[in-house]
């Protein structure tokens, strides 16, 4: 077999809603504190006492069929060979289209200076005697602090103000054939990921066993990231 | 039980105003062109001022349009990628490609209006040979939102329909109101004779607006049952929609826009000659301007509305 | 600057534990040095897009989180001598490399600008809530100057005792601030936090089996978990296990959820029951009645009827001659005086849970016996009288014999440590004297028995500490020291505090960010992170493993920080010795020399150092008695530092059952060790055990008093006037109320059900929202009889009606410009519950009582 096809399934038995994929995610990718690469649905349903809590992680689908993809008038959203839903910064316009034809909400554009906080402020809250961020950051030599240069491999470090970013699988951790950190991050083993070309990959495995469902299957966009069990 | 469900993303709208400014433009630009097109068969050699006032407006009202998309891009200046690009699946490369293409296009067949005489054969023909190219620009404004099945209030058919007529029913006003602004500055509406002639010499451009808003209604009608009586997403985005955009599309998009002109146009045919020279002269630019206040918050209504928060759809 | 020595685990994070390449070949010279002698190469915003399998950057060091007392094992990747990400530690059997959210968050403090660069001094002489302190920064040699002079007025004045040394969160080198400082310079006051912990929880096991500790649970081969107010999947005390095994104890075993408020673990059980805050007690005993008149005790842990058709009948009393007891003391007496009552119908009406689901998960609790735990939290004893809920809801495990079981509730194993060394020969006549004056928290007061191992007086009473003070009694505290403690926020009813550490003549506070507690100190001196600058090690437990963690300096720390537990106290020991007191520091110098080398220490750095290796030695000095004994054999010194953890050797069951540390030996249902306890208490104060009771704020009298019983809740506020029972909870983004600056915290906020992003919502019924005409996402006041904050108000369905529930974490006013709305002009973000809560206790064991619905509010809208 050639090319891969990587793909995600999410136990959600296993999962517990604890957004440590959130996190790590953020800190994996350098991502702006309000931008959701990992991301959650949450629900509430029933009456006291007979009430039902519902957690569904989510990410970028990396959709076969990617409205995004289709939509991008600059191929700068595009399908990898392994396919994966990439981005290409140098590709783009900041249009937006992406984001609108996105039914999953996993596409975010910065608007403004991303991590502006760690671009100008050289205020602090006892002059003097705390820090500032200014000070942080031209200390560490890094434009946030923990930033991760790792990323730099395969996407912008921190995406520019003007476009949009979103998850890529951690294609910069599949290119040294280890699995995104959100998969490494979760304390529950939730995240089952690899080659869904591969018969024996555990996501294959899963998908096998389970009766996997996929977010808005009536998009017709093909999600790679499945789920099985319940919350 | 109502669930209670939470998804938190990046705040919308993703398309904001600019993008309605945008297809309202555009949309009027292209109605336009085709309109001198359209009369330049239809009328004498020696009353085509108005062709010559839709030929100019054509490409000015484009540009404007594009001017606002390019405010809305993240990075406006990286927007020659797109040329250098193949994207037959994205309707945005569509429009850079051919919204540039009608530009020029567009400036070349208003360059040949210098002369209002000179509507000859050559200039006819350039008109038609653009005339494809304004029609996949015009399309593009609906297709645009239409191919979007994330949003189903523009995920349908109707979307194209209404923005191929709305450019006929702007475009067409927006001649009217310039054409009786340039009339009036150059003295041809002084006496009323004139008037009575220059009436005379619109009053088909009048009929095709007539019908095109007649159209148009009969389309958002469409628009509306297709989405109320859709899935039940279509109804729940419609839902949406309505409850934070429904008084701007309804009462500035319909009812000033359309169904407002549409009576005072009726009232025009029916009285015909009858009617008070200066009466039907400001009919028209009434009736113009409704129109284009109507086709630009209907367009607004839209884009805005077409991304209001529905329910979350989470697994089921 | 001192260079200290780092070991890498790994290059390659997808290494396994197995593989070592790499580090061995780098173990020698890698320090973290590169920050300091040259700039690190900028590859920020340089992409290379051609070489698309870059090599991994940096290496990954073990050290510990504490951002809850799970203390795990964790990994950290230092990237030019940057914290660039967290992992679990794969060496630690007890979180098997997994974490939870929390660790990541530790990046964001340790980077947090709000951090305090360098010592402040307070110029403004007026201390007050209200009153800007005007901090200004001063050396660390002023600091210490200006402290040790008010030390040495102590010792010339004969008053050292008025010295105290408050602890808050700490590492295993605490006793060398926390003990050695105050008892050798001459004072009894190192007052820590513990009761505002969980020790009521403690005081269950205690009472029933011996054990004053937290228990451990063997998850991987339960059949039932009844967790009590216990959110496993959030908080305390094992989270990451729980976490990565919970899906497989979903499959194999049934899982009840007592808490008032839906939280993770519940909406993720089969039974949710949401109690009535402060009733679990009711619920225990009911659940001990059910399955002892269902017949469903365990035979072979409990014993047995002599003669067939002895039966537990409800509402008949029982011969105590006609049962055998077999590892267990006083069934019989605890049926008669208590359980024979207690019905499921009885219960329902006190803790609004229906007897049919009382009767449901007590009968499969039982039948799943001996895999069953029952899992006693705070949540279900840091209540008012909350010793004896724990203590009903802990003999649960001894009913059904799963104390000490397999796929039950087990004690821990050992994690060797040493203490540290004889401190009595280096104590003067006025330390010797001094060092045995009362203790400025009123432990062993009538009032506040605070039976630590049945010792009257033998646990700290950290809120009364505030009261003791203000009331100078039983004496002024004239210096004190506070680290890595925010009592000013974290204790119930916060403003005595405020006035008590205002009252404090001279209040030093170490801590790494300006918080509540520091707005009111004279001097201010910053920390170390404990997670990447300090040296330390943490023992704990999880999956039937206990560890010895390290706490390492994994980065050269940005400002001029100390660490807390051995440099300061160092650098305080050098200036006393050059005011002319050198005990303390011949101490520290004299007595913590490099086990290694045998070398003494000659700065605070090689102290930290020394004082660590001498303590932990057990694990990994092949010379020590120790080694080897309980758990891993680590190859020496630098082993442990690349390791990171030493585990010890899995859990054996069965191995307290014959040998429980109660007075009787036997798991003691009528607690012989309690009634001992109490008794020494009452005849301490020359009265009777029922005095006690009466001071202590108890219900029970006689013989009650040494049984598990039900004691009604108690609640501060009228129920006219406060409508609702107030409920506190936890986040499981909670870095023990230290991380509400961190923007992901605020980010992620929703990760706890309920609750929103960038908001502290207060959550209440939709049902009562009605009824009052409140709003979802309103701004409201929270009003008790104590106090008010100020909180979002949230409608979900998760809360009983007639409560509200709210986290613990935020409405800092201090600490910085996150957690606060105006950091400058003291304005929280969101609102404190410790604002609203009363000084209120469990007085047996000392506890702050939070939970149990001790308070009612009215909401209002702003």
């Amino acid at each position: 077999m050639t090319s891969k096809k990587y793909g995600m399934v999410i136990d959600l038995q296993k999962c517990v809603g604890c957004a440590a994929c959130d996190i790590a995610c953020k800190s994996e990718n350098n991502v702006p504190d309000d931008f959701h690469w990992s991301n959650h649905i949450i629900e509430t349903t029933g009456k006291f006492p007979d009430v039902r809590y519902r957690y569904v992680p989510t990410l970028c689908n990396h959709c076969e069929n990617a409205p995004c993809v289709r939509n991008c008038p600059t191929t700068a959203m595009h399908k990898s060979e392994d396919g994966l839903t990439l981005h290409d910064p140098d590709l783009c316009i900041g249009c937006a289209a992406c984001q609108v034809s996105c039914p999953y909400g996993v596409i975010y554009r910065n608007n403004e200076d991303p991590h502006p906080r760690w671009k100008t402020d050289e205020t602090a809250i006892i002059p003097g005697c705390t820090a500032t961020a200014q000070e942080v950051v031209k200390g560490l030599n890094t434009p946030i602090p923990h930033y991760n240069a790792e990323r730099e491999a395969t996407y912008e470090g921190i995406r520019p103000k003007g476009i949009v970013e979103k998850c890529t699988f951690c294609d910069h951790r599949l290119a040294q054939d280890k699995d995104p950190w959100c998969v490494v991050s979760c304390p529950a083993n939730a995240r089952i990921f690899g080659d869904l070309n591969d018969p024996k990959s555990p996501p294959r495995r899963a998908l096998a066993k389970h009766s996997p469902r996929i977010l808005q299957p009536e998009k017709g966009t093909k999600p790679k990231v499945y789920y099985i069990r319940e919350f | 039980m109502e669930p209670n469900v939470f998804y938190q993303t990046q705040a919308g709208p993703y398309w904001d105003w600019k993008v309605a400014v945008d297809l309202f433009f555009g949309g009027a630009g292209v109605g336009a062109f085709l309109l001198a097109v359209g009369l330049s068969f239809v009328l004498t050699r020696g009353n085509r001022r108005v062709c010559q006032t839709a030929a100019w407006l054509a490409p000015i009202l484009v540009v404007l349009g594009l001017l606002f998309l390019l405010l809305k891009l993240g990075r406006p200046h990286y927007l020659l990628l797109t040329f250098t690009k193949f994207v037959p699946t994205s309707p945005l490369w569509w429009g850079g490609i051919f919204q540039t293409l009608f530009v020029i296009g567009s400036i070349w067949y208003a360059l040949r209006w210098r002369n209002p005489d000179s509507g000859e054969r050559g200039t006819r023909i350039l008109g038609l040979a653009l005339t494809p190219v304004a029609v996949i620009v015009g399309a593009y404004h609906g297709l645009l939102l239409a191919v979007i099945n994330a949003r189903p209030v523009w995920n349908t058919g109707p979307t194209v329909v209404a923005a191929i007529l709305g450019f006929a029913t702007t475009g067409i006003a927006a001649v009217l109101i310039t054409h009786l602004v340039r009339a009036r500055l150059a003295g041809r509406l002084a006496d009323p004779e004139r008037v009575a002639d220059w009436l005379d010499r619109i009053s088909p451009v009048r009929n095709i607006l007539v019908g095109a808003m007649v159209l148009q209604g009969g389309t958002m009608f469409f628009w509306w049952l297709s989405l109320r009586f859709g899935s039940l997403q279509d109804m729940q985005a419609l839902e949406a929609a309505n409850a934070e955009y429904g008084t701007m599309f309804w009462w500035l998009g319909v009812v000033l826009g359309l169904a407002v002109p549409l009576g005072l146009g009726a009232l025009a045919v029916v009285r015909g000659e009858r009617a008070h020279h200066r009466l039907r002269v400001q009919t028209i630019a009434l009736t113009s301007a409704l129109i284009l206040i109507g086709g630009f918050f209907f367009r607004l209504a839209v884009v805005l509305g077409g991304q209001a928060d529905t329910p979350i759809p989470t697994l089921s | 600057m001192t260079t200290y020595q780092l070991t890498p685990r790994s290059a390659d994070e997808s290494a396994a534990i197995c593989s070592r390449r790499g580090f061995l070949g780098k173990a020698a010279g890698f320090g973290l040095i590169a920050t300091a002698t040259g700039a690190p190469t900028l590859t920020y915003f340089v992409r290379s897009k051609g070489a698309p399998s870059a090599a991994p950057l940096g290496e990954w060091f073990a050290s510990t989180c504490q951002g809850c007392t799970t203390w795990c094992p964790v990994q950290v990747k230092i990237v030019d001598g940057v914290a660039v990400k967290v992992r679990g530690n794969p060496y630690s059997a007890a979180n098997h490399g997994e974490i939870c959210p929390r660790p990541h968050l530790a990046l964001q403090q340790v980077y947090d600008p709000d951090r305090i660069k360098v010592p402040m001094k307070r110029t403004n002489p007026r201390k007050g809530k209200d009153e800007d302190p005007a901090f200004v920064p001063i050396g660390w040699d002023e600091a210490m100057d200006l402290l040790a002079e008010r030390m040495m007025q102590l010792r010339r004045d004969d008053e050292t005792h008025k010295f105290a040394v408050f602890r808050g969160r700490y590492t295993y080198l605490r006793d060398v601030i926390y003990s050695a400082l105050p008892k050798i310079f001459g004072s009894p006051n190192g007052i820590s936090h513990s009761a505002i912990c969980a020790e009521a929880e403690k005081f269950g096991a205690y009472c029933t089996e011996g054990f004053w500790d937290y228990r451990d649970y063997d998850l991987e081969n339960t059949r039932y978990v009844l967790c009590w107010g216990a959110d496993p999947l959030a908080s305390n005390r094992q989270v990451p296990h729980a976490i990565s095994i919970w899906g497989k104890v979903q499959d194999q075993a049934e899982i009840a959820v007592v808490d008032p408020r839906l939280s993770i673990t519940a909406a993720k059980a089969d039974e949710w029951l949401p109690v009535m805050p402060g009733e679990d007690g009711a619920l225990a005993v009911a659940m001990a009645h059910v399955i002892l008149t269902e017949g469903l005790w365990s035979r072979e842990f409990v014993g047995d009827f002599d003669q067939d058709g002895g039966a537990f009948v409800a509402g008949e009393l029982v011969d105590e001659a006609s049962f055998a007891e077999a590892h267990c003391h006083g069934l019989v007496k605890w049926w008669n005086l208590e359980l024979k009552d207690r019905t499921p119908e009885w219960a329902e009406k006190q803790c609004g849970i229906p007897a049919d689901q009382i009767r449901r998960v007590a009968i499969g609790f039982a039948k799943a016996a001996p895999r069953a735990i029952s899992w006693v939290s705070p949540g279900a004893s840091m209540q008012a009288r909350g010793g004896y809920a724990a203590m009903a809801a802990h003999a649960l495990n001894g009913l059904v014999g799963s104390t000490d079981n397999l796929g039950g509730c087990v004690q821990k194993t050992k994690v060797p440590a040493d203490s540290i060394p004889d401190l009595a020969p280096y104590q003067d006549e006025i330390a010797k004297k001094n060092s045995k004056q009362k203790k400025i928290d009123q432990r062993g007061t009538l009032a506040f028995p605070s039976l630590k191992s049945g010792k009257s007086g033998g646990g700290v009473v950290t809120n009364n500490a505030a009261d003791a003070i203000l009331n100078g009694d039983p004496y002024d505290i004239k210096v004190a020291i506070a680290y890595w403690a925010n009592f000013a926020f974290s204790c119930s009813d916060t403003k005595r505090w405020e006035k008590a550490l205002a009252k404090i003549p001279y209040f030093v506070h170490i801590t790494t960010h300006a918080s509540e507690t520091s707005h009111f100190a004279d001097l201010v001196l910053p920390a170390a992170h404990q997670m990447f600058e300090k040296w330390g090690f943490l023992k704990s437990k999880q999956n039937l493993h206990g560890y010895s963690t390290l706490n390492q300096r994994l980065i050269e720390p940005m400002w001029d920080v100390k660490q807390d537990e051995t440099e300061v106290p160092w650098m305080i020991a050098e200036k006393l010795a050059e005011k002319g007191f050198s005990r303390l520091l011949d101490y520290y110098r004299e007595s913590f020399a490099d086990p290694e080398s045998g070398t003494q220490p000659k700065d605070g750095a090689e102290f930290s150092l020394s004082a660590l290796k001498l303590l932990t030695r057990p694990c990994w000095d092949a010379s020590h008695k120790d080694y080897g004994k309980y758990g891993d054999r680590l190859n020496g010194w630098k082993d442990f530092l690349a390791k990171g953890v030493w585990n010890s050797h899995r859990y054996e069951y069965k191995s307290r059952w014959k040998k429980f540390k109660t007075k009787t030996g036997k798991f003691e249902f009528y607690s012989e060790t309690l009634k001992a306890a109490l008794g020494a208490h009452a005849e301490k104060h020359g009265t009777t055990v029922d005095k006690v009771l009466e001071a202590t704020n108890y219900t029970a009298r006689g013989e009650q008093a040494y049984i598990p019983h039900f004691e009604p809740a108690l609640r501060w506020g009228e129920e006219g006037e406060f409508p609702f029972v107030f409920v506190e909870h936890r986040s499981r983004l909670n870095r023990e109320g230290r991380s509400a600056n961190c923007t992901w915290y605020q980010a992620h906020k929703n990760a706890d059900p309920g609750d929103e992003n960038w908001a502290d919502v207060v959550k209440m019924n939709p049902v009562d929202a009605s009824r009052l005409g409140l709003k979802q996402g309103q701004e409201v006041s929270v009003i008790s009889p104590v106090g008010e904050l100020k909180a979002t108000l949230k409608l979900w369905e998760g809360v009983r009606p007639g409560t509200v529930a709210k986290c613990f974490g935020q409405g800092h006013w201090a600490y910085g410009r996150v957690a606060s709305l105006d950091y400058q002009k003291r304005i929280p973000f969101g609102g404190n519950n410790n604002q609203i809560l009363p000084a209120e206790y469990d007085r047996l064991s000392g506890s702050t009582a939070r939970h149990g619905g001790v308070i009612r509010v009215k909401i209002i809208s702003t």
